[in-house]
């Protein structure tokens, strides 16, 4: 006689995927040993590159989220949905600032107008020459995304509060 | 992209102030609305969760936020260097902000394994409480049933004797008086009314074969095999052999099968409570003097002498937080089906519990 007949929820794939390519990098590193330098210095790109691999996990994250309130079948309710659709649009959204921040290394100081002089950030001008410049304009409005991103959260949790005290 | 032009910097400014002031609103809206869900319900781990996810999505918010703000502050006050020696914090924290919400969002299928197995123990919990429920009201209704057809018998044992004797003096009585027309009209009307009692009093002991509404034919082989399904995984984990010696063909009786059953389980449950690791636990079923009988023995301590003579009596219990009506519900279980049990205990040797269930309800 089973112990209980509770459905086991599936394993998510990608984790064991990742965690296995993880193990095999760190093996790489065991079975080919180089020099050792101790006390590793860490220069300005670092953190860049940290922040830049952040965004990944972070869109990977919020990925896996939406994903699980499908696969439990919670999407069918209004108030899941609309944290699926703050998931995605926090997906959405770090892929466009890992862009951002690409885009932005690229960008020379002299596209900002007027050159020089004591201005705010604000109160300049960007020059125009190319694609890149235009991208680097477009995707600095990152804030398009987060804003509906965390209303939707309030909002699906405040209508989940609303549900639990029975006023909808 | 050909012709060059330049576009302002301040709706960027603008959306990035808006945005930001947005973000750490809704960031503490959501949290706060999370806390107060949990709290309306404390013992779902999904709303904890939540209160986790959006715990992890303010510190992003105040983090990444906060800071964009606090740079438009510093360098609208001319604080450039004060901003460059904090900008490497703030990134840094809203880099760690992110790593928090992915450790915070990969337990989420842990906790929907938690959820799920919570409402699957809650779902199996109300369907004890029902098949329980079921249960008392099958055996108060089995209990009301022969208390009446018992009260029915007394009645009907009482009435038919003076009855008999009534109905054999009236037709002596008519026999005696032939040339009185009148008079044995009379008799011959009071026969007639002594006659329906007696047709009334064949009624009454007619009962005792209809109190069977609740009662079918069982195996009582099946009954055992079913209660040693049940408590078989907990004998496995508490390591204690479970033999079982059923015969080999059916034994059937009329009865209730899941009252018996209940009955066979709690014994079972007692001996595997009272047993430890490598005892034994022997059920033997079989057919002897009219009687189907289930015996249940085992190596356990045994019961010691002075508890024995309570053992049946209600609310009587050894076991502390025990209600100590199970033996006692065992017992009237049994009885209700005119069967009886029997325990024999001495303590070092074990116990044996033996359940007899008569073949034909009539048979005393």
């Amino acid at each position: 006689m089973s112990n209980s007949s509770c459905p086991e929820v599936q394993y998510f794939p990608i984790i064991s995927i990742v965690m296995k390519l993880l193990l095999f990098v760190l093996g790489l590193f065991f079975l080919t040993p180089g020099n050792l330098w101790a006390l590793q210095v860490h220069p300005h790109p670092e953190g860049l590159v940290a922040h830049e691999i952040a965004h990944l996990f972070f869109a990977f994250a919020m990925l896996l989220f939406a994903y699980r309130i499908k696969k439990m079948g919670l999407s069918s309710r209004p108030h899941w949905r609309y944290l699926q659709v703050a998931a995605f649009l926090l997906v959405i959204w770090n892929l466009w600032a890992f862009l951002g921040h690409l885009v932005s290394l690229k960008i020379s100081k002299d596209v900002f107008l007027p050159r020089g002089g004591d201005f705010h950030f604000c109160q300049k001008k960007i020059l125009i020459r190319g694609w890149l410049e235009f991208f680097y304009y477009i995707l600095k409005n990152d804030n398009l995304f987060t804003l509906p991103a965390f209303y939707l959260f309030y909002r699906g949790i405040s209508r989940m509060e609303s549900l639990l005290r029975g006023k909808t | 992209m050909n012709s060059q032009m330049a576009l302002p910097l301040w709706p960027t400014c603008v959306i990035d102030v808006v945005g930001s002031f947005g973000m750490i609103l809704f960031g503490i809206l959501a949290f706060w609305k999370a806390l107060r869900t949990h709290r309306l319900e404390h013992n779902n781990p999904r709303y904890s969760y939540l209160c986790w996810v959006t715990g992890a999505l303010l510190a992003f918010a105040i983090f990444r936020a906060g800071g964009h703000i606090l740079r438009h502050i510093l360098v609208a006050l001319k604080l450039d260097s004060l901003w460059h020696t904090l900008a490497p914090f703030c990134g840094a924290l809203n880099t760690l902000s992110f790593m928090m919400i992915v450790g915070v969002t990969l337990f989420m299928r842990d906790v929907e394994n938690i959820c799920l197995r919570l409402s699957e123990e809650r779902r199996k919990l109300e369907r004890m409480s029902k098949e329980i429920l079921e249960l008392n009201r099958d055996m108060e209704q089995i209990v009301s049933e022969r208390t009446a057809t018992e009260l029915a018998l007394r009645i009907a044992h009482q009435v038919r004797n003076p009855v008999m004797i009534i109905g054999g003096l009236i037709k002596r009585l008519s026999k005696e008086c032939p040339q009185k027309e009148e008079l044995k009209e009379k008799l011959s009307k009071i026969l007639e009314q002594v006659q329906r009692l007696e047709e009334l009093v064949k009624e009454f002991e007619t009962l005792m074969e209809k109190q069977v509404e609740y009662f079918r034919l069982e195996d009582l082989n099946q009954i055992v095999k079913s209660a040693l399904n049940l408590v078989s995984p907990e004998a496995e984990q508490k390591q204690i052999h479970l033999i079982s010696e059923l015969s080999k063909g059916p034994l059937f009786f009329r009865g209730h099968g899941q009252l018996i059953k209940v009955a066979v389980v709690h014994v079972l449950r007692n001996a595997l409570e009272a047993c430890g690791p490598d005892d034994v636990i022997h059920v033997k079923t079989g057919l002897k003097e009219g009687y189907n009988f289930v015996e249940i023995k085992d190596t356990g301590p045994g019961i010691p002498k002075e508890i024995m003579p309570y053992i049946f009596r209600p609310f009587y219990s050894t076991k502390g937080k025990r209600t100590g009506l199970g033996l006692p519900y065992v017992k009237q279980i049994i009885e209700e089906h005119r069967g009886k049990i029997i325990i024999e205990s001495s303590p070092g040797q074990g116990t044996t519990v033996k359940i007899y269930l008569p073949t034909h309800l009539d048979r005393q």
